[in-house]
């Protein structure tokens, strides 16, 4: 048995997945054979029943036969399905897995593959691997014997197998269940595709294997159609002792591990009653391959979904789910990948040496090329645009630039703009293009030591140095005296000494004016004085406080000042009496 | 307005009829408000003159005190913390007056309260009013600077007028424990009592004291209301015949919005922001609340600007 990683999202409707499988089953016979698979027995071809017809969706991974013959055989049983119409687009399900790994391509693979064989596929010839294998099968349970059902059921809130299609499946309710499969690399495998064909054959010929009585090795035909649940079920019978459920006694070995919400719809949208763990698909090129699904929409770009397009046009609107009631086939599915069966698919070449894929590595080579310059320009445009180094090295760039452009006209012009090779940017074929710097001086901000300095020099400093006599000495050099004068600054402003630097610079904006503004005050207060001055006779005595300083006579200031305000109630008490 | 500029533009024979003969232009026609900086610098000038504020070394004396940088951490917080709002929802003052002008002027005007408090307590002060213990800073100061800076053409020259309002105009209304400003608040309620005396009855019988609904606009001279061109020209008139008109002008808001008050559930709310106002309007008003004012309140009206020691019950 296989169990493949399921599609955690990246379903995109798993209701029209249903139905599609609502409206293919009617054409499925009797009996269908799920694998049930413990240790790994050998993988002969003799064991190898392709199913002639298959339905999968593949958006979702759910799988099931629809054909009479269809059957799952155990341990090397490969259930073969084709899928009849598949999208190109569907090939980047295969890198679903890569969403939940985010953008860890190696990592997303490796563990995809790992997990594969560590859950088990097919025939192991590796002892490790059929341990681990056991292990899984035994997780949860007591009992010596493994039922293959539950191991997979345990296995699934693992992968968080709500959100797969099969649990959506499953949530029928009933007790058929449809388990997710992922798609196999291995169908496009040309080599394999020959074995597949032959054995299809015999695979027909023994249409169905009833395990009924081999509940110990796990291997378990199970043969039902679609009106007969119960035949179906009672396959099962040996194996439901611990029933969890009185709906689903009949079937309560795979149901041991399920949550009762799961077991409600099934029976009433599918006719055909298959537990996901009475089946096992092990080969299937769209199902088992590592679970990339939901990737393609990390795609951005056509070109890059291009990449991973395989010659097989692969399904992947639920629209086009409909075009599944054609010709549909099951076949038995086999689990290809294992420990040392070479795989290939397309351009893709299994190693179960290092137990990876291998073949696309120059895909990866896209995303090194990022970082060149010809990518760079296209993609990060603003960026680079934004790319503005200092002022002389900008000077620099363009006379280089100018070089570089009467040198050679090869380069990579778009409309009337040509891509600057040695900066990285833009420019205009036409013309030359004004630095828009240009002019700008540099502005540097300052260190903070430097801040001081200049502050400690500044007149603003002096002034600071003349209220506190132990500074003056430091006020008008900024030499070498300027970190004691710092110091002794500080704690003259001791309560904002502790302050960070920024909160200096900030006062330094705030209380430092430009030559323009001392400009600006200077001729504001002249223009008054030619304007003003004679309005204010110093000496005067009717000139009220012409400066705060002027000594004069209390009384004769108050009453003066205060004389103007009785005027406007002169005035209204003057127009009332008239 | 062009015969306030002629007037202004010219030396004036007698100054004291010249000064009286600017203000009832004042009153008659009235300064323009524009974005002109021309008609600016006229506004600012007739401030000066008006409130005789000789700005001749103004800079100068401007330059020393920003020499000083930022006054004590406390106090500069507490400037900061006010500028970043002054008027913070009016794009023209922002763009006129920037926060650093506003710091600074603040800053400055701590500072020279902080020399003028020496003086003082080395004898040096020369009048009453100059021994009046100004505050380095009260909350509302900055709103009192924002129309000054507004106004003038330059910093040094907002800051004198602004020294000038603050520490011979009302400088009561700037101590400790703002006296003045509390005397306003009780002449509030004296005057509306007078002019309007239901409304004054039913605010009282909602428990609204003159302390709660008049103390923003009698601390910043009505220049927390708005807007802000309005309160210009309310200065405008209040240089001219004088800050204490201020505390009838709130009068005047108060009656002016009388009947919503009354229908008002919610008084208190109503009136924690006057409405935006029309100042021609609210000088009509508080000019003819004059003839019904009593000459002893009157009296207190011009006094308790400048005089700390009246009580008024």
């Amino acid at each position: 048995m296989s169990i493949r990683p399921l599609t955690l999202n990246g379903l995109d409707d798993p209701e029209t997945s249903f139905e599609e499988l609502n409206t293919t089953l009617p054409r499925f016979q009797s009996h269908e054979t799920s694998t049930l698979r413990d240790s790994a027995p050998p993988l002969s071809a003799s064991t190898y029943f392709p199913t002639p017809s298959s339905i999968g969706t593949s958006d979702t991974g759910t799988v099931f036969s629809n054909s009479a013959d269809a059957f799952w055989s155990d341990k090397q049983g490969d259930n073969d399905q084709d899928m009849e119409v598949e999208q190109d687009d569907e090939f980047l399900n295969d890198f679903q897995e890569f969403q939940n790994k985010k953008d860890d391509f190696d990592d997303a693979i490796k563990t995809n593959f790992h997990l594969r064989s560590n859950c088990g596929s097919t025939p192991f010839k590796n002892d490790d691997f059929i341990k681990e294998f056991d292990k899984k099968l035994n997780f949860k349970h007591d009992k010596p014997r493994l039922k293959q059902p539950r191991s997979m059921m345990d296995l699934k809130p693992r992968r968080k197998l709500s959100n797969s299609i099969s649990s959506k499946n499953l949530k029928g309710g009933n007790s058929v269940r449809f388990k997710k499969s992922m798609p196999n690399l291995a169908l496009f495998s040309p080599t394999i595709r020959e074995e597949e064909e032959e054995e299809e054959g015999k695979g027909e010929e023994q249409q169905v294997h009833d395990y009924e009585d081999d509940d110990t090795q796990g291997t378990i035909l199970a043969r039902f159609s679609s009106d007969d649940e119960g035949g179906f079920l009672t396959g099962f019978g040996e194996l439901e002792d611990e029933p969890l459920d009185q709906t689903f006694s009949l079937n309560r070995g795979q149901d041991l591990k399920q949550p009762p919400f799961l077991k409600r719809k099934s029976a009433s949208s599918l006719p055909l009653k298959i537990s996901p763990t009475q089946y096992d698909i092990v080969k299937h090129d769209e199902l088992l391959t590592p679970g990339l699904h939901s990737r393609q929409r990390e795609w951005n770009t056509q070109q890059e979904l291009d990449s991973f397009r395989e010659e097989r046009p692969i399904r992947r609107h639920p629209s086009h789910n409909l075009q599944l009631y054609g010709p549909a086939k099951i076949k038995t599915i086999k689990q290809q990948i294992d420990h040392n069966t070479p795989m290939k698919k397309g351009s893709m070449v299994y190693n179960p040496q290092t137990m990876k894929w291998e073949g696309n590595e120059n895909v990866l080579n896209r995303f090194s090329d990022v970082d060149t310059a010809n990518r760079k320009a296209l993609l990060i445009k603003n960026k680079l645009q934004r790319d503005a180094d200092d002022y002389t090295a900008k000077q620099k760039r363009y006379s280089d630039l100018q070089n570089s452009r009467s040198a050679s006209r090869n380069q990579k012009v778009v409309g009337n703009m040509v891509l600057d090779e040695q900066n990285l940017r833009w420019v205009s074929i036409s013309e030359e293009e004004a630095d828009p710097f240009a002019g700008i001086p540099e502005i540097n901000p300052p260190p903070v030591r430097i801040t001081m300095k200049k502050r400690s020099s500044s007149p603003f400093l002096r002034s600071q140095s003349q209220l506190s006599p132990s500074l003056s000495s430091n006020g008008n050099n900024g030499g070498h005296q300027s970190t004691a004068a710092q110091v002794r600054l500080r704690k003259y402003h001791s309560m904002r000494s502790l302050n960070a630097p920024p909160e200096d610079l900030v006062l330094n904006t705030t209380f430092h004016l430009s030559s323009k503004a001392l400009e600006k005050f200077y001729h504001e207060e002249n223009r008054w004085n030619r304007k003003l001055a004679s309005w204010f006779i110093p000496q005067d005595e009717t000139i009220i406080g012409v400066d705060e300083e002027t000594i004069m006579d209390e009384s004769t200031i108050s009453g003066k000042r205060k004389s103007y305000m009785y005027e406007i109630r002169n005035m209204v008490i003057n127009s009332t009496k008239d | 307005m062009t015969s306030i500029e002629d007037i202004i533009s010219n030396p004036p024979l007698l100054l004291h009829s010249s000064l009286s003969q600017l203000r009832y232009l004042i009153l008659s026609e009235g300064l323009p408000i524009s974005e002109d900086k021309q008609q600016q610098r006229t506004r600012c000038y007739v401030w000066t003159v008006l409130s005789q504020t000789s700005m001749e070394t103004s800079t100068q004396r401007y330059l020393a005190l920003l020499k000083l940088g930022p006054p004590s951490t406390t106090i500069y917080q507490k400037i900061k913390n006010d500028t970043s709002r002054t008027f913070q929802t009016d794009p023209n003052f922002r763009n006129r007056v920037s926060e650093d002008a506003l710091i600074r002027c603040l800053s400055c005007f701590a500072w020279q309260t902080q020399q003028r408090r020496r003086k003082a307590r080395f004898g040096e002060a020369s009048s009453k009013t100059n021994r009046i213990p100004v505050s380095t800073y009260v909350q509302g100061m900055n709103v009192l600077l924002a129309p000054i800076l507004y106004s003038c053409p330059s910093e040094p020259m907002a800051y004198q007028l602004f020294s000038k309002l603050c520490y011979e105009i009302i400088p009561t209304y700037l101590t400790k424990n703002l006296n003045g400003a509390q005397n306003g608040a009780k002449l509030l309620d004296i005057s509306l009592r007078i002019i309007d005396p239901k409304l004054s009855k039913f605010l009282s019988d909602n428990l609204l004291t003159a302390e709660i609904y008049g103390m923003p606009s009698i601390l910043t001279l009505s220049s927390c209301n708005k807007p802000l061109d309005q309160v210009i020209k309310l200065w405008d008139f209040m240089f001219a015949y004088g800050f204490h008109m201020n505390i009838l002008f709130v009068v005047a808001f108060l009656v002016k919005m009388r009947s919503k008050v009354f229908r008002s559930d919610s008084p208190v709310n109503l009136l924690r922001q006057f409405p935006d106002f029309d100042a021609d309007e609210i000088i009509r008003l508080g000019v003819g609340f004059i003839a019904k004012i009593p000459a002893q309140i009157y009296d207190l009206l011009v006094d308790h600007l400048t005089d700390p020691d009246i009580y008024i019950p």
